[in-house]
């Protein structure tokens, strides 16, 4: 009874998670909003960096996966400017990059201690782990 | 030292001056001598000769020997003791050329070796970043398709089907991701 109870309430937790999907490639943001629906959170998706800032702005949400090379603005600009608004102050953030020198991006985007990095390519599994540890911790 | 150049013809006129000058003064004396001294002279002809060419010789070469050799001598020996030390100094001078010479010939071939790399490195960078641009453009189709794989993975868990159904999504979905583990091997990451 106890554990059916916690299920329900960890699904009505997830249930009202916005996830903010920033990325230009059109098949990778489809499946990760697919992804993102599926464990039962809420997605919204942008296609570019400016595009990500406004809905961020609009909708608020509670984690926000970017991508790094992107046109108009890349995912450097998206952090820095986000991160300057006190509104997204502990957002958490995970970027996705199809960069070899992850290191490298890790020192560009100096990250805080609830973002993280994962390199494309990699599987749901690993992506919906990482953002509910994310959200657990956040 | 002052190079003075001293040339035989005004040696030769000093030369006739000076003996010129020393003959008018033993005339000279000789005119003035007592009348006895003249005639005893004029008497013997060859020893007068010899007299006065002993006077002439005696009087002149001490003056011909300090006034024109002496100094001709000196010149001669200070201007080769002068070209001497120019011609070492050109020794010197040459040396220090030739070295000059193989300092720049072995800069020279630094350069060209430096220049060798600059381009050899050049080409490598560029390279480096065009593999660089193809992994990148490699991984993102396959990053969608795997996220798809994923995604059709899950629906394939809630969606009710039969056993054989299900068996054959399941080694057809085994069989994709297997290809992608392969494809994503070529781009040198591996699967998280």
């Amino acid at each position: 009874m106890i554990v059916i109870f916690e299920t329900q309430h960890k699904e009505t937790i997830m249930s009202q998670l916005k996830v903010l999907i920033i990325e230009d490639t059109q098949g990778i943001r489809e499946a990760l909003s697919d992804i993102v629906t599926f464990e039962g959170m809420q997605a919204i998706t942008a296609n570019n960096g400016q595009e990500g800032v406004d809905k961020a702005k609009e909708h608020m949400p509670n984690l926000i996966l970017c991508d790094i090379m992107m046109p108009i603005k890349d995912g450097y600009q998206v952090f820095e400017e986000l991160r300057h608004d006190n509104e997204f102050k502990n957002t958490p953030f995970i970027f996705l990059t199809a960069k070899s020198d992850i290191d490298n991006v890790r020192q560009q985007l100096a990250l805080g201690a609830d973002d993280d990095i994962i390199a494309k390519p990699f599987n749901s599994d690993s992506l919906i782990g990482l953002i509910k540890e994310k959200v657990q911790t956040s | 030292m002052k190079h003075i150049h001293i040339s035989t013809i005004p040696l030769i006129w000093r030369i006739t001056l000076i003996v010129f000058i020393v003959e008018i003064a033993i005339m000279l004396v000789y005119s003035t001598s007592p009348d006895n001294i003249i005639l005893w002279l004029n008497q013997n002809p060859v020893l007068f000769a010899l007299i006065e060419a002993t006077i002439l010789t005696l009087i002149s070469s001490p003056i011909i020997y300090f006034w024109i050799i002496h100094p001709f001598v000196l010149e001669k020996y200070n201007q080769n003791d002068e070209k001497e030390k120019r011609t070492a100094e050109l020794v010197i001078a040459n040396e220090e050329l030739a070295f000059q010479n193989d300092e720049k010939e072995k800069r020279t071939a630094e350069l060209v070796i430096a220049t060798d790399q600059l381009v050899s490195q050049s080409r490598h960078v560029v390279m480096g970043e065009m593999i660089a641009m193809l992994t990148h453009q490699w991984k993102q189709p396959l990053t969608a398709m795997m996220l798809v794989v994923g995604v059709i993975k899950k629906k394939h868990s809630v969606i009710e089907m039969s056993d054989n159904d299900a068996e054959f999504l399941n080694t057809r979905i085994k069989k994709v991701e297997a290809m992608m583990v392969d494809q994503n091997q070529l781009s040198g990451s591996r699967l998280l």
